[in-house]
């Protein structure tokens, strides 16, 4: 068992190194840096920017420069932004919560409805509420998160019940800590059920796929036979095989999720990564966009493992393999 | 050709709908009313004006603006414009190359005809919508062609040779596939400055989505290769000497051509939404040249969405198109 993790946890080492030389490649590769921004500024004198250059250590060769990168990422340390003039590592610590908050939140929204609205469909397959459901899934896939965040921000208007704009209403910091939580949960709902609503459509024709599969199996008959009654069968055999696919593909769906989270904090104001991002790209803050990519790739490398760490946890045949 | 008679003859409704979509906005200039950027700034956020028909030919009701607040528009009493066909208009290049001014449909100046309303300049939302699906489908259909040159090569390689060669392919694409597709796409903008020309703008994009998009499918093809390498006519091929290119070329495109081709189509959407996502984020397509994406950001605020809801149409269009792609692709893999 440990060497199996530890196996794995050696396979992430060449894709971790693959895809910081990839962002230091991407940072490379643009014409200009930082600092070439700078020295179009009258007010700072030649001598400054080659002592800041020398400094950065960009005046040496490209290797080097990337393996000081990398001893440094090892270090935890993403580098200085320009923009923010904070150190980058400070700034992404400060925005991942949110986003993880988002991304957590979304995901126990979708599994949640998605889950039992499945096996609800597919135990009254074309029934009305299976075509419904399906009809919906076709669109809840179709639809660009950004659309739907637009559309969620003509609801929250038209409403009111929806706070628009930021994870906190300015004033609330000062009150009871209950009250900054509701508060916060307020702000939450709107982008998590967006983002929930996007992802919903390809799980729950995943489930319910499943589910029929493993409803059509010789021992689920046997199970009933024997007189287990449904709701025990549901939930100790059905949910049990049913949900593996739902979690082997969790991973594959992480990346989208991710995505997805970062459009729906650029049209709510939700202070996360994605926002992070977006300016970094704007000002070409170029160590904020690398520490974004790593910062992105890492949480999606995490996910993976939980998800791998569930299926383990809930399937005896992933265990003996 | 052949392959738009072949999605008529196989794609069902939605490829037809797609194929008519598609041709329309080829000559789109000439079907629509206006130029993309024909600003009127009297019918700013204007709503959408319908020909009439009367006794007289078909005319528009002359929209004269109540409030410049609230931006309330009232037809002027009395006062009309004709609707003629095949008439002069805004100047434009047919296909890009040849010039000309004629337009299906249009109105006496100052009338105007509008089927979806006017943006903040006055600009007509339908001529400028038609121009940017049109660029929807070509950057998708060169980005599609992109990554599958990519994609398909680096399937073919990886699966045909396997070992260290399979190793090295698989694991890069690995990397690409374990960043978060939004990231790695700003990533690969972030190499350009954010306000380039919309034309190189338009590369870019293409080339940042095929940058994101050949992994998957490299790993499908290698799939598939894998699979078919086993096959006794392959064997047969090696044996006679065939080369690895004749082989690629002969014997296993074809033979995976359903496959590509359904991959083909459902990898389509990613790009339009791709494109749409970065120009929406004011990194792709730059007004004001039109694009789904650019013409969404548009309608971001509560206030605009308030005085003018019809500049949401873009963002049902892109749904439109995806879901027509997605139901094509299920279309083909369903009758193979």
């Amino acid at each position: 068992m440990m060497r199996k993790v530890l196996i794995r946890l050696l396979n992430l080492v060449p894709v971790l190194a693959g895809i910081s030389f990839l962002s230091f490649l991407l940072m490379r590769l643009s014409p200009g840096d930082f600092l070439s921004q700078m020295s179009l500024n009258p007010q700072v004198s030649p001598e400054i920017i080659a002592k800041l250059r020398s400094l950065y250590g960009l005046d040496q060769p490209l290797p080097v420069q990337y393996l000081k990168w990398v001893e440094a990422l090892l270090r935890g340390e993403f580098g200085y932004s320009f923009s923010y003039h904070v150190k980058v590592s400070d700034l992404i610590l400060s925005r991942v919560p949110n986003t993880l908050l988002l991304a957590v939140s979304s995901v126990i929204l979708s599994w949640g409805l998605a889950i039992p609205l499945a096996i609800r469909g597919a135990m009254y397959p074309n029934g009305w509420i299976d075509r419904t459901l399906t009809g919906m899934s076709y669109l809840s896939i179709a639809i660009p998160s950004f659309f739907l965040a637009i559309l969620g921000v003509l609801l929250a208007g038209e409403t009111g019940w929806f706070p628009i704009g930021g994870a906190s209403s300015p004033g609330v910091l000062g009150e009871s800590s209950w009250s900054v939580f509701l508060d916060r949960l307020h702000h939450l709902i709107l982008p998590a059920l967006t983002l929930a609503l996007g992802s919903i459509g390809v799980l729950y024709r995943l489930m319910k796929s499943s589910v029929m599969e493993v409803m059509g199996k010789p021992w689920m008959t046997a199970a009933r036979a024997r007189g287990l009654s449904s709701s025990y069968l549901r939930r100790r055999y059905l949910f049990r095989n049913a949900v593996n696919p739902l979690i082997t593909i969790f991973g594959f769906e992480l990346g989208g999720l991710l995505s997805g989270a970062a459009f729906t904090e650029m049209v709510y104001g939700w202070p996360g990564m994605g926002r992070l991002m977006l300016h970094a790209v704007m000002s070409q803050d170029l160590y904020l966009v690398m520490g974004g990519i790593m910062t992105g790739a890492v949480m999606l490398l995490l996910g993976n493992m939980i998800a791998d760490a569930f299926l383990w946890f809930l399937d005896p045949r992933v265990r003996e393999e | 050709m052949t392959a738009a008679r072949k999605i008529l003859a196989k794609g069902g409704l939605a490829g037809k709908i797609l194929l008519l979509l598609f041709s329309a906005s080829l000559v789109g200039e000439f079907l629509v009313p206006y130029g993309y950027n024909d600003v009127r700034f009297d019918l700013s956020y204007a709503p959408a004006i319908f020909p009439e028909m009367t006794t007289s030919g078909i005319i528009v009701p002359v929209l004269e603006q109540v409030d410049p607040v609230t931006r309330s528009y009232r037809p002027v009493p009395g006062k009309t414009a004709r609707v003629h066909f095949f008439c002069r208009g805004d100047r434009y290049h047919l296909f890009g190359i040849f010039p000309s001014d004629r337009h299906l449909v249009c109105a006496d100046s100052p009338g105007r005809i509008s089927f979806l309303g006017s943006d903040a300049l006055g600009r007509d939302l339908f001529s400028r919508l038609v121009i940017g699906m049109r660029l929807s489908f070509l950057l998708s259909l060169f980005g599609v062609a992109i990554s599958f040159l990519f994609g398909v090569t680096a399937g073919l390689v990886s699966g045909y040779w396997g070992g260290w060669i399979d190793s090295v392919i698989m694991r890069t694409g690995e990397v690409f596939m374990a960043i978060p597709s939004l990231y790695l796409l700003m990533g690969f903008r972030a190499l350009f400055p954010p306000g380039i020309p919309s034309g190189e703008a338009a590369l870019v994009i293409t080339g940042a989505l095929a940058l994101v998009g050949w992994a998957g499918l490299a790993r499908v093809i290698r799939g598939v290769t894998m699979s078919l390498v086993r096959e006794d006519y392959i064997l047969a091929a090696r044996a006679s000497g065939a080369t690895p290119r004749e082989i690629f070329i002969n014997h296993l495109l074809p033979n995976m051509s359903p496959y590509l081709v359904v991959a083909v189509t459902l990898s389509v959407p990613g790009f339009i939404v791709g494109e749409a996502g970065l120009s929406f984020l004011g990194l792709g397509i730059a007004p004001p040249h039109p694009s789904l994406g650019n013409m969404l950001a548009d309608a971001q605020s509560l206030t605009v969405m308030r005085t003018a809801p019809w500049l949401l149409v873009s963002g049902f269009l892109v749904v439109l198109l995806v879901l027509l792609f997605n139901r094509l692709g299920d279309h083909i893999r369903e009758n193979d």
